[in-house]
C-alpha cells in the first residue's frame, strides 16, 4: 500500500509556517544545548510540562514527534524496528513511534535532523502499557523515568459541563482527592528535578508560567469561538491542526502566548476581509479523533468538489476548553494539579467527552461528524439524537495499514452526499 | 492425564453451563465419574458461582460480585458480604458463547461480555457490583456502565469503581488510604454493617490462613515432579475466590490431604495476561508439560499474605498496593523481575507468555523477561491468542512451540 499522500498541503495562513519554521530553530537550539550537557525531557503530552518550563528545561512531546515522523511516511520503519527487538509494533503507537526511531539508528533518514537523547522521560499512567514503553526508552537511554500518578474519578454522578466549572470551580468539579494526588505528584516531581539538574524552582517564575499559559489558552478560546460563529469559515481543522498543536507544547511561554494572540489576529483579518478557505461553503464537518499526520492535505479534498469543509479538530477545541485554570487567590501548584487531574477525560471519558462533542458541534454549527478511530459510542449516540449525522471509521492515524486515503476519501464523499448535505441544506432553505 | 483434565474434556458435552439457567437439576451435571471430593467441590465452587451466591443468599447475606482482582476481598467480607470475583468467560452459557465480535462501546472482548451478560440479566444473583481497576479496559467499562445507568439502559444495580493507584509513592499510598475508606463506606451502605477493625482483623486473619493454605499448595506445584497441575490450581484458586473463607479453607485442606498422584511433565511457567479458562490450561497440560506456576491474578497472583498491622486497613492496604504485580499497570521492571524469579522458583524449564489480543501490556515486558531468563537458560515462548482462549488448531500450535523451544524443530 502506498505509504505517501496523494495531497500536498496548501497553506493558509502565515503563522503557520512561521510556527513550523520557529519549531525547527528551536529543535536545533536544544540540540546545541543538549550536546552542551544541558538536561532535556521527553514527555508524554499529558504530564505536567509547565514544571519544566518553571526550570527552563527543555522538552519535546512525544506524540508530536510521532506526528512528525509520521508526516515524514517514516512510522513503518519505526514500527518494524520495535518489532525486531521483541515489542509490540501495533500498541500505544502513537506514544511508541520515537523508541522505535530510536532503536532504528538511521540518523540520516531522521527528521528535522533529529531528536537529541532525553536525559528526563515522563508520563502519567494512563494507559496499560505506557509505564512499560516509558521504561523501556529509559533502558535505552539511560534516561531517568519519572512516571506520575493517574487517579480515576469513581463518583456515579459527575458535572457534565466541565468546560464551564473547570476554569474557575476547579476544586468543587474535581473533588479534593485526586487534587491531592496529583498536588503531592507535582512537589515530589520538582523535588526531583531540582536534586538531578542542580536547578532550582522558583514560586515566582512558576506563577508567572502559570498566567502566561492561561493567557495562552485565553486567546485559543477567541480563536475557536470565531471560527465557529463564521459562516463560510475563514481557516479549515487542517490548518489549526498544526496551528493549535505546536504552540501548546510552548505553553507557559511569551513566545506560546504571543504566538496564539497572532493566530487569533490573522484569522480575524480573514473574517473581516471575508475570506473564506471555502467560499462555497455548504457542508460543515466536524474531525473527531487524532490528525492524518501523514497527510493533512487530505482534509480539503472536499471543498471544492462538494462544498465540504472541515471546520473543527480536537486540537484546538481542547486548547480552547481544557487548559484554561485560574488560581483565583488559590495555591498555583494546586492550580496546576487542577489542570492535570482531568487532563485526556474531557476527551475520552464519555461522560464529558460526549456533551462536548455536542456543544462544540452546535458551536461550530457543524452539519456532520467523520470520527476516526475513537471510543465514539456515546458521542455518536449523543450528536445523531441531535440530528447530526456521524461516519464511524475503525482505524489508528499512525499506521497505514489500517487505513487508505483513496478508500477512506471515498467513503468521505458518499456520507457527504448522502447523509451530511440532504440535512444540511434542508436547514438552510 | 489427571482426573481433572478428563473431569474438563467431560465438561464440553454436559449441556449448558449456563450460571443464569436454573431450569436444569444438579444431577444432570452428576453424570461424571466422581473424582476426588475436593476436586468436585472446587470445580463446583468455580463453574456455578451463582449456587454459591444463592446458597449464602439463602441464608439471609448478600453477594457482591467482584471484578478484577485488585479490589480488597477481606474489607467485604469483613462488612459481612460475600465477595465472589466474577469471571466474564464464565458468566454466558454454552449456548451463547463468548464470539469477541465487533463491541459498540469498543471494550476489550473481556468487559464486553460481562457487560453482555449483565445487560442479559444473568447477573441477577449479585446484590451489588465493585470493579477494581485492574486495567484500564475495566476504567474504560466502568465510564460506559455510569453512562448507561444515567441513561436507564443497564439493570439497577449498586455499583463501586474501586481506584487502586500502583506506583510505589507515599502520594499513592496515601491515596489508597483515602479510596478504602470511601469504599469501607459503601460496603457499610450495602451492609448495613461497616467493616470496622475488629471484623476487620478477624478478616484478615481468615485471609492469611487461606494463604497458608494456598501456599502449601504451591508447594506441590514446586516439587519434582508436580504433586499439582496448572488445571487443578486453577480451580482451586478460582473456588477460593469464590467461596467463604469457612468452606475455601476446607476444600484447600481437603486438597492438602488427598493430593492428586504426581504429574511427570515438561515444567512450563505461564506469563501474559490474566486468564481462567481451563481449556487453555488443559491443551498445554494435555499434551503432556505440567504448569508449575503462573504470574497472573486468575492463579499464584491472586493470594499473598496481608500485613497485620495496628490499623488493619493499613495492612490490608498494603498488600493491594504493593503485592505481587499483574501485567497491566505495574513497571517493567518490578514485574520482569517477579515473573524471572517466580518462574525460577518453581523449577519451570520454559516459560510460555500468554497475551490476548486486546491486551496492552504483557508484550513490553518480552525483551527484558527474555534476557533475563535466557541468563538462567530458560526459553521463553510468546503467543498471542484471541480471547478466551483459542480454537484448538491455535492451541496445538501452542504446544508445538513449546516443544521446539525445549528440544529445537526436530525434538
Ligand atoms: S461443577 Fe459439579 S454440578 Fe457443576 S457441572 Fe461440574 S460436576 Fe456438575
Ligand atoms: S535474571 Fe537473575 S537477577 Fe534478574 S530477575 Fe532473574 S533471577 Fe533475578
Amino acid at each position: 500500500m502506498a505509504e505517501g499522500s496523494a495531497f500536498t498541503r496548501r497553506s493558509e495562513l502565515a503563522i503557520t509556517g512561521e510556527i513550523v519554521a520557529h519549531q525547527r530553530e528551536w529543535l536545533a537550539e536544544v540540540r546545541d544545548q543538549v550536546a552542551g550537557g544541558e538536561p532535556f525531557a521527553l514527555l508524554s503530552a499529558d504530564a505536567p510540562h509547565e514544571i519544566y518550563r518553571a526550570f527552563d528545561i527543555p522538552y519535546v512531546v512525544v506524540q508530536w514527534w510521532s506526528s512528525v515522523i509520521a508526516a515524514r511516511q517514516r512510522a513503518p520503519q519505526c514500527l518494524a524496528a520495535l518489532r525486531a527487538a521483541g515489542y509490540p509494533d501495533d500498541r500505544e503507537q502513537y506514544s511508541a513511534l520515537g523508541l522505535g526511531e530510536l532503536l532504528l539508528d538511521d540518523p540520516s533518514g531522521t527528521p528535522w535532523g533529529g531528536l537529541p537523547v532525553p536525559t528526563i522521560l515522563s508520563a502519567p499512567t494512563t494507559s496499560d502499557g505506557i509505564r512499560k514503553l516509558f521504561e523501556a526508552w529509559s533502558t535505552h537511554t539511560g534516561a531517568a523515568f519519572y512516571p506520575i500518578e493517574h487517579a480515576v474519578d469513581p463518583r456515579l454522578d459527575l458535572p457534565r459541563d466541565w468546560w464551564e466549572r473547570l476554569p474557575h470551580h476547579w476544586d468543587e468539579c474535581l473533588g479534593p482527592e485526586r487534587l491531592d494526588l496529583m498536588a503531592d505528584e507535582l512537589r515530589g516531581l520538582i523535588g526531583v528535578l531540582a536534586a538531578t539538574t542542580g536547578r532550582s524552582f522558583s514560586e515566582a517564575r512558576f506563577a508567572e508560567v502559570m498566567a502566561l499559559a492561561n493567557e495562552h489558552a485565553e486567546w485559543n478560546r477567541k480563536t475557536r469561538d470565531l471560527i465557529a460563529a463564521t459562516v463560510p469559515v475563514p481557516v479549515s481543522a487542517a490548518e489549526t491542526m498544526t496551528a493549535a498543536m505546536i504552540p501548546q507544547w510552548h505553553r507557559g511561554s511569551e513566545w506560546g502566548r504571543d504566538t496564539a494572540r497572532r493566530f487569533y489576529d490573522e484569522v480575524a483579518a480573514r473574517r473581516d476581509a471575508s475570506q473564506s478557505v471555502c467560499p462555497s461553503e455548504r457542508v460543515r464537518l466536524m474531525w473527531l479523533g487524532r490528525a492524518l499526520w501523514s497527510s493533512l492535505g487530505f482534509y480539503r479534498q472536499f471543498e471544492e468538489a462538494h462544498g465540504a469543509v472541515f471546520v473543527w479538530s480536537m486540537y484546538l477545541g481542547v486548547a480552547a476548553d481544557a487548559y484554561l485554570r485560574y488560581p483565583d487567590g488559590r495555591d498555583p501548584l494546586r492550580t496546576l494539579a487542577a489542570r492535570f487531574v482531568p487532563m485526556g477525560e474531557e476527551i475520552r471519558m464519555p461522560s464529558w467527552s460526549a456533551p462536548w462533542h455536542l456543544k462544540e458541534a452546535q458551536l461550530h454549527q457543524v452539519d456532520g461528524v467523520v470520527s476516526f478511530g475513537e471510543d465514539d459510542y456515546f458521542s455518536t449516540r449523543l450528536l445523531e439524537a441531535a440530528g447530526i449525522p456521524v461516519l464511524s471509521v475503525r482505524a489508528t492515524n499512525v499506521d497505514r495499514r489500517t487505513w487508505d486515503e483513496a478508500s477512506l476519501g471515498a467513503l468521505l464523499v458518499e456520507f457527504i452526499e448522502e447523509q451530511v448535505r440532504p440535512r444540511a441544506e434542508r436547514l438552510r432553505a | 492425564m489427571s482426573a481433572s483434565t478428563d473431569l474438563l474434556s467431560a465438561l464440553r458435552v454436559e449441556g449448558p453451563l449456563a450460571t443464569n439457567d436454573n431450569s436444569l437439576p444438579e444431577e444432570e451435571f452428576r453424570l461424571l465419574p466422581g473424582p476426588a471430593d475436593w476436586l468436585d467441590r472446587a470445580t463446583h465452587a468455580y463453574r456455578h458461582p451463582d449456587a454459591v451466591a444463592r446458597e449464602w443468599r439463602e441464608g439471609g447475606g448478600r453477594v457482591v460480585g467482584v471484578l478484577g482482582h485488585d479490589v480488597p476481598r477481606e474489607l467485604v467480607l469483613a462488612a459481612g458480604l460475600l465477595p465472589i470475583r466474577l469471571a466474564p468467560a464464565r458468566l454466558l452459557s454454552n449456548d451463547a458463547p463468548v464470539v469477541g465480535g465487533d463491541s459498540p462501546l469498543q471494550l476489550t472482548p473481556d468487559c464486553q461480555a460481562f457487560l453482555d451478560a449483565l445487560l442479559a440479566g444473568a447477573l441477577g444473583w449479585i446484590d451489588a457490583l465493585v470493579i477494581g481497576r485492574d486495567s484500564e479496559s475495566h476504567t474504560k467499562l466502568f465510564y460506559g456502565l455510569r453512562e448507561l445507568l444515567a441513561m436507564g439502559e443497564a439493570p439497577r444495580l449498586d455499583l463501586c469503581f474501586y481506584d487502586l493507584v500502583r506506583l510505589p509513592t507515599e502520594a499513592s499510598a496515601r491515596y489508597n488510604r483515602v479510596r478504602t475508606r470511601q469504599f469501607a463506606e459503601v460496603l457499610a451502605t450495602w451492609s448495613g454493617a461497616a467493616p470496622w477493625q475488629d471484623a476487620m482483623r478477624a478478616s484478615v486473619a481468615a485471609s492469611n490462613a487461606t494463604t497458608t493454605l494456598l501456599e502449601e499448595l504451591a508447594d506441590l506445584r514446586r516439587a519434582r515432579p508436580a504433586g499439582l497441575g496448572g488445571v487443578d490450581a486453577l480451580l482451586l484458586d478460582g473456588a477460593a475466590m469464590t467461596l467463604a473463607p469457612g468452606a475455601t479453607q476446607d476444600l484447600l485442606t481437603a486438597a492438602l490431604a488427598d493430593p492428586p498422584p504426581p504429574r511427570p511433565g515438561r515444567r512450563v511457567f505461564v506469563s501474559g495476561s490474566p486468564h481462567d479458562d481451563l481449556a487453555l490450561a488443559g491443551a498445554i497440560e494435555g499434551a503432556g508439560y505440567v504448569i508449575v506456576g503462573e504470574d497472573h491474578d486468575w492463579g499464584d497472583r491472586s493470594f499473598a499474605v496481608v500485613p497485620e498491622t495496628a490499623d488493619p486497613l493499613d495492612g490490608l492496604v498494603d498488600r493491594y498496593h504493593l503485592g505481587p504485580p499483574g501485567a497491566a499497570r505495574t513497571g517493567l521492571d518490578e514485574r520482569a523481575r517477579y515473573t524471572c524469579h517466580q518462574a525460577l522458583a518453581r523449577g519451570a524449564e520454559v516459560v510460555l507468555q500468554l497475551c490476548f489480543d486486546h491486551d496492552e501490556s504483557p508484550e513490553w515486558e518480552f525483551p527484558d523477561l527474555r534476557d533475563r531468563l535466557a541468563a538462567h537458560g530458560v526459553p521463553v515462548v510468546r503467543a498471542r491468542l484471541p480471547w478466551p482462549g483459542g480454537d484448538p488448531g491455535s492451541l496445538a500450535r501452542l504446544a508445538q512451540d513449546l516443544s521446539t523451544a525445549l528440544d529445537g524443530p526436530d525434538g
